[in-house]
């Protein structure tokens, strides 16, 4: 049993963990009205009821919280329902600041390991603190488990601080009783309240209160039908009237004998059927955290949007890199050493050894096409233009430059539109030397690739002729196949023509033309090498020096909150089916 | 009401004040250059919306005062209005919110067209002389789930004078209230009513009761003395007064608005109130004024380093280009220096390289053309190496060095995009093309001057070529002249006599064709650092007539813009002055407004 525990407490604590990362994240927004309050509530509904169940703590222990606006009259219903005086009552509107227990025998260990401090002794309401006091019953009129709560107001300018500790209470509350006043029925933010509670399964007893004598009716309707049915989309929420009379009438628990049975009337039910009811709110804890996992969502969607605009940002400025790198460097790049692996190769196909002296022989034959070759170039004149005129490095900086000062303008361009561009603004601000950073970073990161490239580019270019070498029979083959046709061309000339004046001119030609065909060959296999370690080059700027720079650029520390948020949506929800189709084992015992 | 001093001024400062805020709206409307914090203009939008519900209110003739009730629902404002009236005229119930109305207790004697339209939507007329002059609102409230009370709430506070902050004891210091409170205690009268003051007789006795816990509230704004009426308007109501809780201070209320507040209280309180906004509103456009820190000079001189960087670099590039293009310019040095030496031998070598060029490339029959036709393909050439590696983002990357350079020393980029990319979209190969293209026509005029000693020498030299010659084969001439009449020397002649006139006529063209060549510029170095000197200086005119007229564009608009706005607030400033100087330190009026906290 406890085996089966234990890891669906540590799901709970690790919901509460994500919950927890998102609110502060949250916080950062404008949120909508009680936006704020539900991300406190939402956690201490998983602190204080989903985890309390999973763990089996304090499980014999039903919660009854009585809240409502300043002034309303919370403390003195409190007092009704106990039969005795026990909660400070006061004319002050918002005395009361931080929750009181009222409990049969004192608890064996706190009810908010995290959040609220226990204090036995006698604590007067108004202390401002992150506490909560605990007083004994003396009277048996409730059983022994239940225990009542007496919470802070939620209208009054110092709630600000102080909700909270409501939201606390209400998070580990069973039931709670809402105190509406005559004056505060109507009032947006305590109704706030009401619909969260109603929405998060806590079944609710309303009490009325200070209603003139003589309008019961009329307020009492208005109060059932236009404000609690919208409210909790409920019909039937029980509502106990307490019409207006002086404090010292309140205070006599004889005289208010009528008002906490109609209130006990509606509890002890719920207290019976606790097991049943506990389930039920179980569950619908979690639909409610699944609207407001949706409701976060939508929040923090322009966020993400802007993540995700972001990265498409980035992924263009990359692009752009590497094309300028491509365009201005490498296309222009003449890698020098692809043309001696030619003149390798081709010195490669000649006959090593005896053949040497035929070789030599062919060579003299050859002359014309050597001599053709001279001319070619003496009459096409001007120099070839010896390659690109900027270095590799300055291109690559040059282009790094301009894509982070294009990275910042577009950042900054859209820093209205929401917190991540602002931040974002912030931290790439050119006063802020970012781009100086990078750009230095840029020379550590060129200087290491640049010993990579050297090594990459020679060994391409050496296998052009080394790969032949290592291959004597293909080399053989090759030179022999060569070797065939010019002397198999020389032969037949001769055969055909006899020996006379035209071999003169007839025999070099065709040796020419062989040897200018050999060289056209081995001239395209050498372009297609050249092509290839083009493409391998950019390959490994690309992985040696862009990437790793961007890879800073999206690791920016202001950003790296907006990474884990698509995270902790996809944990919550799976958190949440877990704990959904948990609950079930618990409950049976 | 002999008030007519005080009225004038009003009127007076009505005038002036919207022409001021005609000004500012415009100033506002206009699109700006510099992108000032928007929640700033925000704030000066809001200042110049309130004051201008102000002003119609001063012009009327006598002044009035607006007094609007505001509290949440059910603390008792209609009552209490209707307790003021002695009649029922407000709609009482105890079902919450009951009023959804704004309505407006106003003595008959005041014409509706004076009164802002917000607070006409029911106007209850009266004859009470005492409130002639104080028009009593009473608005719906502030804290129930009709969101839309709320809205209309905040509609008509602006037209307020002053607020009536009315409580109850459950309901005297709730959030919503306290906030609206806080926006507008700058610029309104607070007075405050904590009605259904009989419920806390029936309270405990513990404890610190509403009226001494919202006072404290009060101090803590800054409120040391505020005017507080505990009232209990129901029992005005329906007993007549009759067994009042004790302590109650509804006559007081009663006493204070028909009696104690007068004509120049009102007119103190008019003077208070605009006192707070066009101070609020000279603040906050100062800091915007202020949030403008920005030097042209700074940025012009990030800019000209950033732009000599780039001239230089031009330079480097081309440099380079050149060292392996050597041949091209001597070859045209050589052709050149060829061209410029006259006589017969220039023009035979001429026409010898011409005819042995032919392979290579058809011959011209215009030398000169031919010429600059073989320079300009070496521009071209070197543009287009340019173009191909360095200068294929030119314009994207100049652009971004000097957003970046002026951003960081505090320009927003916005300002500045516009114009920029309009020059950065421009064809820059065809721009360097143009400087070098210049610079060499200007270094080709230059480097044959007759300039330093070289120069000179070879200005002389250059009259030799063709003249020389004829000389020395004359002198040739005569010496055979002389052999032949020369009786001491036999003399027979042979057609080698011919070599007389020849030997020197060639001898001597040679010469002299040697030594005006010699003294050609031939080093293509130096030709390429005159070049290179006056593409620098052409270059740096070029940007400069580009770059610094965006530059002083934007910011002698930018300084007519902050300009203008300093005008306004200066004038906003006289008609403040004005105002103090006329302010009449009443205690009754000091009481409901917050004391500098010093």
């Amino acid at each position: 049993m406890d085996l089966a525990v234990t890891p669906l407490n540590n799901v709970a604590q690790q919901y509460l963990d994500h919950l927890e990362r998102l609110g502060r994240f949250l916080k950062q927004l404008p949120l909508p009205e009680m936006a704020a309050e539900e991300l406190v509530y939402a956690q201490a509904l998983v602190r204080n009821y989903i985890a309390r169940h999973l763990e089996r703590r304090h499980s014999d222990n039903w919660h009854l919280a009585v809240i409502g606006g300043g002034g309303a009259g919370k403390s003195s219903v409190v007092n009704i329902l106990l039969g005795e005086n026990l909660a400070e009552t006061n004319p002050q509107a918002g005395y009361t600041r931080h929750p009181t227990a009222f409990c049969s025998t004192p608890p064996a260990d706190s009810f908010f390991p995290s959040t609220l401090r226990a204090v036995s002794a006698f604590v007067p309401g108004n202390i401002d603190e992150d506490i909560y006091d605990i007083r004994l019953r003396t009277r048996n009129i409730l059983p022994n488990e239940v225990i009542v709560w007496d919470n802070s107001d939620v209208t009054t300018i110092h709630a600000a601080h102080y909700a909270h500790r409501v939201l606390e209470v209400l998070g580990l509350a069973d039931a709670v009783i809402y105190v509406a006043s005559a004056q505060r029925y109507n009032d947006r933010v305590p109704s706030e309240y009401v619909a969260i509670l109603a929405k998060s399964g806590k079944p609710i007893v309303t009490c009325l209160t200070k209603v003139p004598p003589d309008q019961v009716n009329i307020v009492v309707s208005h109060f059932r039908h236009e404000v609690l049915r919208p409210l909790t989309q409920q019909i039937n929420i029980p509502c106990v009237i307490i019409p207006y009379q002086p404090v010292q009438q309140l205070a006599n628990p004889s005289a208010t004998e009528s008002y906490r049975r109609e209130l006990l009337d509606t509890i002890l039910p719920w207290f019976h059927n606790r097991q049943e009811l506990r389930k039920r709110t179980y569950l619908e804890i979690l639909t409610y955290l699944e609207a407001k996992e949706h409701q976060w969502l939508e929040i923090i969607r322009p966020e993400l949007e802007a993540f995700e605009e972001w990265q498409r940002v980035i992924e263009a400025q990359r692009q752009m890199i590497l094309s300028r790198y491509r365009d201005e460097f490498l296309a222009q790049e003449r890698l020098a050493i692809f043309d001696e692996a030619m003149l390798r190769l081709i010195e490669l196909l000649e006959i090593p050894g005896v053949g040497r002296w035929m070789s030599l022989a062919l060579n003299v034959l050859r002359l014309p096409w050597r001599g053709a070759k001279a001319l070619w170039h003496l009459l096409s004149g001007e120099p070839e233009h010896a390659g690109p005129l900027q270095s590799e490095r300055e291109t690559l900086s040059k282009a790094l430059e301009t894509a982070l000062g294009q990275l910042w303008r577009e950042v900054q361009s859209r820093r209205e539109r929401s917190l991540f561009w602002q931040r974002l603004t912030m931290a790439l601000d050119p006063g802020a030397q970012w781009q100086t950073k990078m750009l230095s970073m840029l020379e550590k990161y060129f200087s290491e690739y640049e010993i990579e490239r050297k090594h990459l580019i020679e060994t391409i270019a050496c296998n052009i002729y080394s790969n032949l070498q290592a291959r004597p029979t293909i080399l053989n083959a090759l030179r022999g196949i060569k070797l065939t046709i010019e002397v198999g061309s020389i032969a037949s000339i001769l055969v055909s023509a006899g020996i006379n004046v035209y071999d003169a001119v007839l025999i070099p030609l065709a040796t020419s033309m062989i040897q200018g065909l050999t060289e056209f060959l081995g001239s395209q296999y050498v372009e297609t090498q050249r092509e290839g370690a083009r493409q391998t080059q950019l390959a490994l700027v690309d992985k040696k020096v862009v990437q790793p720079i961007f890879s800073l650029v999206q690791n920016v520390d202001a950003i790296a909150e907006w990474r884990q948020l698509n995270l902790i949506f996809a944990e919550l929800s799976n958190l949440r089916k877990q704990l959904s189709q948990a609950f079930s084992r618990p409950s049976r015992n | 009401m002999n008030s007519n001093e005080p009225n004038s001024f009003l009127k007076e400062l009505a005038g002036g004040l919207s022409l001021v805020l005609e000004r500012l709206d415009q100033w506002l409307n206009r699109k700006q250059i510099w992108p000032y914090p928007e929640q700033t203009l925000h704030q000066l939008r809001q200042l110049s919306q309130h004051l201008r519900r102000e002003i119609p209110k001063l012009a009327t003739s006598p002044v009035y005062g607006i007094i609007v009730l505001m509290g949440g629902t059910g603390v008792g404002k209609s009552s209490l209005l209707n307790a003021l009236a002695g009649e029922k005229i407000a709609f009482v119930s105890a079902v919450r919110p009951t009023t959804r109305h704004v309505m407006s207790y106003v003595h008959a004697d005041i014409p509706a067209t004076a009164l802002p339209p917000s607070i006409l939507e029911t106007v209850v007329v009266h004859r009470n002389d005492g409130l002639r002059y104080k028009i009593l609102v009473d608005a719906p409230d502030i804290d129930s789930r009709e969101t839309d009370n709320y809205r209309r709430l905040r509609e008509i506070l602006p037209d307020a004078d002053i607020i009536l902050y009315v409580g109850s004891p459950e309901k005297y210091h709730d959030q919503i209230g306290w906030e609206l409170f806080r926006e507008y205690s700058r610029y309104k009268a607070f007075a405050f009513v904590l009605n259904r003051w009989d419920e806390c007789a029936d309270r405990e006795k513990t404890g610190k009761s509403p009226d001494l816990d919202w006072l404290e509230d009060l101090a803590r704004e800054g409120y040391r003395k505020p005017l507080l009426f505990r009232t209990s308007a129901w029992v005005w109501m329906e007993k007549r007064g009759e067994d009042k809780p004790p302590g109650e201070q509804f006559e007081e209320l009663r006493k204070w608005l028909e009696v104690e507040l007068g004509a120049k209280e009102l007119v103190t309180i008019h003077h208070r109130n605009l006192d707070g906004l066009i101070t609020d509103l000279v603040t906050v456009g100062a800091t915007l004024a202020d949030s403008v820190t920005v030097s042209r000079d700074d940025i012009w001189s990030a800019w000209s380093a950033i732009l000599e960087g780039e001239i230089e670099l031009f330079l480097i590039r081309s440099e380079r280009f050149l060292t392996e293009q050597s041949e091209r310019l001597e070859k045209f040095l050589r052709l050149e220096s060829n061209r410029r030496i006259p006589g017969w031998l220039a023009r035979t070598i001429e026409i010898l390289r011409g005819w042995w060029s032919w392979i290579a490339r058809p011959m011209h029959q215009d030398k000169d053309l031919y010429l600059s036709t073989y320079l300009m393909d070496l521009i071209s050439d070197l543009i287009q190496a340019l173009g191909n590696s360095y200068m294929r983002h030119y314009g994207m990357d100049l652009t971004n060095r000097l957003l970046v350079s002026a951003t960081a020393l505090g320009m927003p980029a916005i300002a500045l995009e516009v114009p920029l990319q309009k020059i950065a979209s421009k064809d820059w190969l065809l721009f360097w093309k143009e400087q070098v293209q210049s610079g060499l026509k200007e270094a080709m005029e230059s480097s044959w001057q007759a300039t330093g000693w070289k120069g000179r020498l070879r200005a002389y030299a250059e009259l030799l070529p063709g003249r020389l010659c004829w000389l020395a084969g004359l002198a040739g001439i005569s010496v055979l002249t002389y052999r032949m009449f020369d009786a001491t020397m036999p003399y027979s002649p042979s057609l080698g006599d011919v070599l007389y006139f020849f030997l020197p006529f060639l001898l001597a063209e040679i010469l002299s064709y040697s030594l005006v060549y010699y003294l050609s510029p031939r080093d293509w170095r130096a030709l390429a650092s005159i070049v290179g000197q006056r593409v620098r200086q052409r270059a740096r005119e070029h940007f400069t007539r580009l770059y610094r007229e965006v530059l002083d564009q934007l910011f002698s608009q930018l300084w007519e813009e902050l300009r203008c706005l300093r005008e306004i607030l200066e004038s906003a400033r006289c008609w403040l002055q004005q105002i103090q100087k006329r302010h009449e330190e009443l205690e009754a009026v000091r009481r409901l407004y917050r004391e500098q906290i010093n």
